[in-house]
């Protein structure tokens, strides 16, 4: 277990977005949470990282999210920790408005990097797969570079900090069809180094990048198991209905 | 002016419409864009026309009066001796302290309010009054100014003390504005620093701030050049019309070129109509100098930060 929520229920106010999930995600696994909009996955997802922190009406009701052996909500973690461990790419691309340089070295330089930069620079927009694309133009905005680009660039930012963990809230849903195809392509390789768990709206796409599946509906945790078997035989007739396009 | 404005259906087109329950109404639609777009062209025409008329006046009226002896003289109880060095400096270096005085206070409560205070009833009630206090006139902030700055923090009528005043008085105008620049910047800025590892502090200082700069400014251009046209509060403060030499220290007395205005058209005699007009002239100079520089430096920030 590298991440994991125990009967976790969150709030907006007074309305629970969250109801009694747990869900344990495994070392070096790409795990997809599917579910129709306002199922309340990408809540669930911002708080591996403790991102609902800037929403004013967030709450944590009940349950714990575990960071390794970390509680993340206990009042003994600094959020700052977790978040430099637990990485995230968000759904609109969002690089700083600097140079592509500056975009990857920002990270680590507030957190005290003492490695060699430009190395730094190199190795993780290669692992990003977007090395040889700007390797001629790293001065340069990061606000110039295409859509499917910046989002390769806000994972390479990720990466530079070299994080056990990588959160990703629907990255592909702002991008064109071979954008995505890139990312995806991405996130198979990224899968050798990192736990990875992606919010999709995409069924296909949960389909194709990842090991195992959380569907989600309604707050509540449907069915959790290998992707194989959600897709092929999934043992819950709302998550069956929902994979077949009978809702969502 | 937009060129769809002069474009029609072909009739075959129209004729075939004639059935469908939207009634396009395109000949009155653009006539009525077209009395809005001669209503807005008026009102910017008027601006410009009193505006150019104000100008005459004072340049028919000063301009022959404005020479270097003019601006490099100490004030004279005779018109034809009189200049305006004095106020230039006094005004010079009032409004540059007044300037630090007030962007540091009021980018720094901007970001806490914005950035870092928790949202609560006090907030909510400090961001109310602040609304407030700029609606209040300028004498009443000169009425503060003596009792707090001259009196009772001691600083005598000083440039310090009107400084401070003048500082107060913009406070508002500041705040608000900076705040409205710090809630421009994009959301995905700060959650792609703070998803890094970075605090709230880091954040805001390495990319929320110089990312709303040149919105800043823009407000900070706005109220340093009221606080350079004001003489109602520095008169309350004490500023004095005949000072016949420059300040050594903060704590020196001091005239500005509004007040020696003021002095100089409250007289009877013509001659002083008439050196108040070159003095206006030398404002307005004053003030397009300062305005022209901030614009200078919010182009550069702008260059920096485009999304």
């Amino acid at each position: 277990m590298v991440i994991a929520a125990k009967d976790l229920t969150l709030a907006y106010g007074d309305k629970n977005i969250v109801k009694k999930v747990s869900l344990d995600v495994g070392p070096k696994t790409v795990t997809a949470l599917i579910g129709p909009s306002g199922c309340g996955k990408s809540t669930l997802l911002r708080t591996f990282n403790r991102m609902n922190d800037f929403v004013p009406s967030f709450r944590l009701v009940d349950g714990k999210i575990m960071y390794r052996d970390l509680d993340v909500y206990s009042s003994d973690v600094d959020p700052v920790f977790i978040r430099r461990r637990v990485g995230m790419v968000f759904q609109k691309p969002n690089p700083f408005p600097s140079s592509i340089y500056k975009n990857i070295t920002w990270g680590p330089a507030i957190n005290g990097y003492s490695g060699d930069f430009d190395q730094l620079v190199e190795s993780s927009l290669r692992r990003a797969a977007l090395w040889e694309e700007v390797k001629d133009k790293l001065n340069s905005s990061g606000l110039a570079l295409s859509g499917g680009q910046q989002q390769r660039l806000c994972i390479a930012r990720a990466i530079a900090m070299d994080p056990d963990v990588i959160l990703m809230d629907e990255p592909c849903s702002a991008l064109d069809p071979a954008s995505t195809a890139r990312i995806e392509d991405l996130i198979g390789e990224l899968r050798e180094r990192y736990t990875i768990l992606i919010v999709t709206h995409n069924m296909q796409q949960a389909a194709r990048v990842s090991e195992q599946t959380a569907f989600m509906f309604q707050g509540e945790l449907i069915e959790h198991s290998a992707t194989k078997q959600i897709f092929n035989a999934p043992k819950q007739k709302l998550t069956e209905d929902y994979i077949m396009g009978r809702f969502g | 002016m937009d060129s769809n404005l002069d474009k029609n259906p072909p009739t075959s087109m129209r004729e075939a419409l004639l059935d469908s329950p939207f009634k396009d109404n395109l000949d009155r639609r653009k006539f009525n864009a077209r009395v809005f777009n001669f209503v807005i062209f008026l009102a910017t025409l008027l601006a410009m026309i009193i505006l150019g008329i104000l100008l005459w006046r004072i340049g028919e009226q000063g301009l022959p009066w404005l020479n270097w002896k003019f601006i490099s003289s100490f004030p004279s109880r005779i018109a034809s001796r009189a200049g305006i060095l004095s106020a230039i400096i006094g005004s010079a270096s009032v409004i540059s302290l007044t300037a630090v005085i007030a962007v540091i206070l009021g980018v720094g409560a901007a970001i806490y309010l914005e950035e870092l205070s928790p949202k609560n009833k006090f907030n909510q009630f400090v961001e109310l009054n602040i609304a407030n206090l700029a609606g209040i006139p300028s004498l009443v902030y000169g009425m503060l100014g003596l009792a707090v700055f001259v009196r009772f923090m001691n600083f005598g009528r000083s440039i310090l003390a009107a400084a401070c005043t003048l500082a107060i008085m913009i406070l508002p105008v500041i705040i608000i504005s900076s705040r409205e620049a710090l809630r421009a910047v994009p959301a995905g800025v700060r959650l792609a620093a703070l998803a890094l590892g970075a605090t709230k502090w880091q954040t805001t200082w390495h990319h929320v701030l110089p990312a709303a700069l040149p919105g800043m400014m823009t407000g900070i251009i706005l109220a340093v050049s009221r606080a350079l046209g004001e003489a109602a509060p520095l008169i309350m403060v004490g500023g004095v019309t005949y000072i016949a030499f420059l300040p050594n220290s903060w704590y020196d007395s001091f005239t500005t070129l509004p007040i020696q205005i003021f002095n100089w058209a409250g007289r009877p005699q013509e001659e002083f109509q008439a050196i108040a007009a070159a003095g206006i002239i030398v404002l307005v100079g004053l003030v397009l100098f300062t305005n022209g520089i901030a614009i200078l430096i919010r182009a550069r920030l702008e260059d920096k930060h485009r999304w």
